[in-house]
């Protein structure tokens, strides 16, 4: 484990090109898509602190399982859309923020998805059980 | 970045498909809509659970748990 505590101390965040991309093809607002280029842009530059993430649930009301996430709202701190990390540990060994997925916390359209059911897709290869 | 139209079948037919290509006539081509299908590439390994409190008791505490997700 890296380094003594580090109250303030703030998580690299890094983003997967495609993943990222096809979140984006598939928001249907132009709103959110600026808003989720311009977080990762921040993020990127300037990491996350603990005190800004939402724990991921084990076992939401959803189905969806995300355990060893987290998670922020967009616009902070409250907004309509969400992206999902995994806390992860480097080959350096240093840990980092991965986004899963960005997209919609309550979708209204038949058949959309929940930026938690691509989360959980996209770590477990299937949908969440109901 | 404009998203493609997306459009959810019922019937003989059912799920989600995305409008390919949309002529004067109205005939549609539809794919089926997968999504999502691209698996995220990162270096290393999730962070395990005793990791994971770990780096709580360094970094500072994550906020609760909301039971949306």
């Amino acid at each position: 484990m890296p380094g003594a505590s580090r109250p303030g101390a703030h998580f690299r965040v890094d983003f997967d090109d495609a993943t990222f991309a096809e979140d984006l093809e598939h928001t249907s607002s132009d709103t959110g898509r600026e808003l989720a280029q311009r977080e990762r842009d921040n993020l990127t530059a300037e990491g996350l602190p603990p005190d800004q993430l939402k724990r991921c649930d084990t076992e939401a009301r959803d189905g969806t399982s995300l355990l060893g996430c987290v998670k922020i709202y967009i616009p902070r701190p409250d907004g309509t859309w969400g992206m999902v990390f995994q806390l992860r540990i480097a080959s350096d060994r240093r840990p980092f923020l991965a986004c899963l997925a960005f997209g919609t916390r309550h979708p209204t359209s038949p058949g959309a998805l929940s930026v938690y059911q691509i989360a959980h897709q996209r770590i477990h290869g299937q949908p969440p059980r109901r | 970045m404009a998203s493609e139209p997306h459009v959810t079948l019922s019937g003989d037919i059912v799920g989600e498909y995305i409008v390919k290509d949309r002529r004067p006539n109205g005939e549609l081509t539809l794919v089926p809509d997968t999504y999502p299908v691209v698996v995220p590439e990162y270096d290393g390994r999730p962070a395990t659970a005793e990791e994971f409190a770990a780096f709580e008791a360094e970094y500072g505490p994550f906020l609760p748990a909301d039971g949306e997700g």
